[in-house]
C-alpha cells in the first residue's frame, strides 16, 4: 500500500481571508479519511482544490506521485460526490451512472456493463430507467455513489453526502458507506461536520479549525487523547472549564472548583473532562483519582445515553454518563453522589 | 356573496371585458370581414382567400417572412444563449444587475426610436459611414442600410431580450454543481453545454423562441424602416391592403393567414422539439 494522495503545505487564501494555511496530508490507499470541522472551516475549499475545481494559493497537491498542478478535473482520476448530488434531472438512473463511461474510450457493451453492476452494488438493481425525481433520498445518494465509483477513480471525494438525509437514514447510509467502501477498496476522502459520522467510519480523521488541521488521528486518539482545546470541545460531549489560575498543585476553575493538576509543563487556561470519565460512587478504592461529592441537580433520561448533571459546591455544572446499570435505577433528583474522576482523565490546555 | 367572491368578479370582470371588447370582438369583426367582397355586397365569400393564393406576390412574401422570420429566431438564440449564460454563470450578479440594466433601457425609449438609431448609425452619412470616411479607410458611403442584413440587425435588436431572459430564468435554475459534476465524470466543455446546460435551459429557449418568432413575423417598423426594395415583410402587405388600396377584408383576410401561420410554426416546432405547450415556462 503506498501513498495516493499527498498535500504539501497547501494554502488558500481569498483576498485577506484564509481558507486554508499549511495543510500536510497524506493518505495512505485504501484509505477511508474524513475532514472534520466546524461550517466555514475550510473543508469544502479543501476538497474542492483536490478535486480541481480550485487551484491552491501555495503547495501541491501529489496523486499517485503526480502533481496535480495545472490539471483540470475532467482529467484528474479523482471523482466527487456533491453535497447536491448533482444527479442530471433530464436523464434516468442508468443514463446518469453511465455518463462518465460514455466520455471514455470504451466499447458501448463494456460501459453497459460496468454500469449495470455498479448498481447492482449499491443495491439499485431494476432501477435503471426510474427518472431522478422519482427516487427516494437514499436512493439518489446511491445513484450519485454510483456513479462516482463507476469510474473506478483512485480516490472518491464525498462532501457531506448524508446531510440531506433524515437522521434514521443517515445512520443507515452510514454503515452501508463503511461497508462498500471496504468492498471496492476505494481511497475515501468524506467532508463532513458530524464528528459521528467521522469517528464511525473513518480509519483516520483530520479536524480542521479555521483553515488549519488541528489533529490528524484514529477516532480512538482523537476521542482519547485529543491535543488541542478546539479537538477536545469538537469531537464528543465533553464538559469545559475555563481555568482562572493555579495553586500549587491544584488549578482553580473561573466558578472556584478546585481539581488536582496533572503533571504539566505549561500553564493551562482550559480543562476538559468527559462525562464517561467520571465515575459515580465507585466501589471500592480508587487511586490517582480527584474524588469529591456532588449533588445530582437534573437527570437527563435519554435511554442507553442518561446523563445527570451535577454541581460540586454549587459552581460549575457537569455533565456526567450513566453507565447502564441497575445500580444507579435507584438515583434521585437532590441525591448526594460520591464522583471519581482519574488524573488521567483530566486534559488541560493553553487555548 | 361573500368576500372572497367578490374580490374574484373584481379582478375577473376588468379582465373579462378587456379580453372581450378589445382582443376578441375585433377579431370577430375582422374574421367575418375577411369572408366579405370589397364592393360591400352583404354576402360571404372566399375571394380574399383565394387572392392570397393567385397572386404569387402574396404568398411568396409570405413563405419569404416565414423563413425569415424562423432565421432570426435561430440567430436570436445564438446570440442570446452566450448572453444569458454569461450573465447567470460567469459574472457576479451585481455587475450582471447592471448590465441587464443596460439591455433593457432600448426597450424603455420604444421600438421606433431604436430602429431610428440604428438608421443613424447605419445610413449612408451614418456614424459608421462618417467614422471611416474621417479615417481616410473608404471613398463612398458603404451601402450599409435597406438591406436585408440591417433589417435582421433591428428585428434582432428589438426581439432579442425576449430570449435572454426566459433563458436567464431557466440558467438561473441550473445548479452549478451539476455543471463541476459533469465535468467532474470526464465530460467536455462542449458536452457539458449539450448535455447539461441545454436540456436544462429547453423550456426557456422555447419560450423565448415562440416570443422572438411572433415579434418578428409580426413586426412592421424594422422591415420598413431599415429593409430595403428586396426585404418585403408580410405585414407590410397587410399595411397596403388596409392604407394604400383600402380593401380592409382582402387585409383581414391576410391579417388572418398570418395568425394561422404562426400558430402552426410554432405548433410544428413544438412538436419536433419534443416539447409540450403546457410545459414551456416551467
Amino acid at each position: 500500500m503506498g501513498c495516493i494522495l499527498e498535500l504539501k503545505d497547501i494554502s488558500k487564501y481569498f483576498g485577506d481571508y484564509v481558507a486554508s494555511k499549511d495543510v500536510n496530508i497524506s493518505v495512505e490507499e485504501g484509505e477511508f479519511i474524513s475532514i472534520l470541522g466546524p461550517s466555514g472551516c475550510g473543508k469544502t475549499t479543501l476538497l474542492r482544490m483536490i478535486a480541481g475545481f480550485m487551484e491552491e494559493s501555495e503547495g501541491d497537491i501529489e496523486i499517485m506521485g503526480k502533481s496535480m498542478k495545472g490539471i483540470s478535473p475532467e482529467k484528474r482520476p479523482v471523482n466527487i460526490v456533491f453535497q447536491s448530488l448533482a444527479l442530471f434531472p433530464m436523464m434516468n438512473v442508468y443514463e446518469n451512472v453511465v455518463f462518465g463511461l460514455k466520455r471514455k474510450k470504451m466499447s458501448k457493451e463494456e460501459s453497459e456493463k460496468l454500469a449495470l453492476d455498479m448498481l447492482n452494488r449499491v443495491g439499485l438493481e431494476g432501477f435503471e430507467k426510474k427518472q431522478i425525481n422519482a427516487l427516494s433520498g437514499g436512493q439518489k445518494q446511491r445513484v450519485a455513489i454510483a456513479r462516482s465509483l463507476v469510474m473506478k477513480p483512485s480516490i472518491l471525494l464525498l462532501d457531506e453526502p448524508l446531510s440531506a438525509l433524515d437522521r434514521k437514514l443517515r445512520e443507515h447510509m452510514k454503515v452501508e458507506l463503511k461497508e462498500l467502501q471496504k468492498e471496492i477498496g476505494t481511497t475515501f476522502i468524506y467532508i463532513t461536520h458530524d464528528q459521528s459520522e467521522a469517528l464511525v467510519m473513518s480509519d483516520r480523521v483530520a479536524v480542521m479549525n479555521k483553515g488549519l488541521i488541528e489533529q490528524l488521528d484514529t477516532p480512538y486518539n482523537l476521542y482519547n487523547h485529543p491535543k488541542t482545546a478546539f479537538v477536545a470541545g469538537f469531537v464528543g460531549d465533553n464538559n469545559r472549564f475555563e481555568i482562572a489560575n493555579t495553586e500549587g498543585e491544584k488549578v482553580i476553575t473561573k466558578k472556584g472548583w478546585k481539581v488536582t493538576k496533572p503533571a504539566l509543563d505549561f500553564e493551562p487556561t482550559v480543562m476538559y473532562i468527559r462525562p464517561e470519565a467520571f465515575l459515580v460512587n465507585p466501589e471500592g478504592e480508587v487511586f490517582d483519582s480527584v474524588l469529591f461529592d456532588a449533588k445530582i441537580n437534573t437527570i437527563l433520561f435519554d435511554g442507553a445515553n442518561t446523563k445527570i448533571l451535577v454541581k460540586p459546591d454549587d459552581r460549575d455544572e457537569i455533565l456526567i454518563a450513566l453507565p447502564q446499570n441497575a445500580r444507579f435505577q435507584s438515583l434521585k433528583e437532590g441525591d448526594i453522589v460520591k464522583v471519581a474522576v482519574a488524573y488521567d482523565n483530566i486534559k488541560c490546555y493553553e487555548e | 356573496m361573500d368576500g372572497n367572491k367578490k374580490a374574484f368578479y373584481f379582478l375577473f370582470v376588468p379582465v373579462a371585458l378587456w379580453l372581450f371588447l378589445l382582443i376578441i370582438l375585433p377579431h370577430i369583426d375582422l374574421f367575418l370581414s375577411s369572408f366579405k367582397p370589397n364592393s360591400g355586397e352583404d354576402t360571404y365569400t372566399l375571394e380574399n382567400y383565394k387572392a392570397f393564393f393567385s397572386d404569387s406576390i402574396y404568398w411568396r412574401t409570405f413563405i419569404n417572412t416565414t423563413l425569415y422570420a424562423i432565421g432570426v429566431t435561430l440567430l436570436a438564440f445564438a446570440v442570446s444563449f452566450p448572453i444569458a449564460f454569461y450573465l447567470t454563470k460567469v459574472i457576479s450578479p451585481k455587475i450582471a444587475g447592471f448590465l441587464m440594466l443596460l439591455l433593457l433601457i432600448p426597450l424603455w425609449v420604444g421600438e421606433l426610436v431604436t430602429i431610428y438609431g440604428w438608421v443613424v448609425v447605419l445610413g449612408e452619412n451614418g456614424v459608421i459611414n462618417e467614422s471611416l470616411k474621417y479615417l481616410g479607410l473608404i471613398e463612398t458611403s458603404l451601402p450599409l442600410i435597406y438591406n436585408n442584413v440591417s433589417m435582421t440587425i433591428g428585428l434582432l435588436y428589438m426581439s432579442m431580450l425576449f430570449m435572454i431572459i426566459p433563458i436567464m430564468t431557466t440558467l438561473e435554475s441550473l445548479d452549478d454543481a451539476q455543471i463541476e459534476a459533469a465535468s467532474d465524470l470526464g465530460a467536455s466543455k462542449w458536452t457539458v453545454f449539450r448535455r447539461i446546460v441545454i436540456p436544462h435551459s429547453m423550456p426557456g429557449i422555447i419560450n423565448g423562441s415562440i416570443i422572438v418568432f411572433m415579434l418578428v413575423i409580426g413586426d412592421y417598423v424594422a422591415p420598413n424602416i431599415l429593409g430595403g426594395k428586396s426585404s418585403l415583410w408580410f405585414t407590410e402587405q397587410i399595411y397596403n391592403q388596409f392604407l394604400s388600396t383600402f380593401n380592409w377584408n382582402q387585409g383581414a383576410a391576410f391579417g388572418f393567414l398570418l395568425l394561422i401561420i404562426s400558430s402552426v410554426t410554432i405548433w410544428i416546432a413544438l412538436r419536433l422539439s419534443g416539447q409540450k405547450l403546457d410545459k414551456v415556462g416551467e
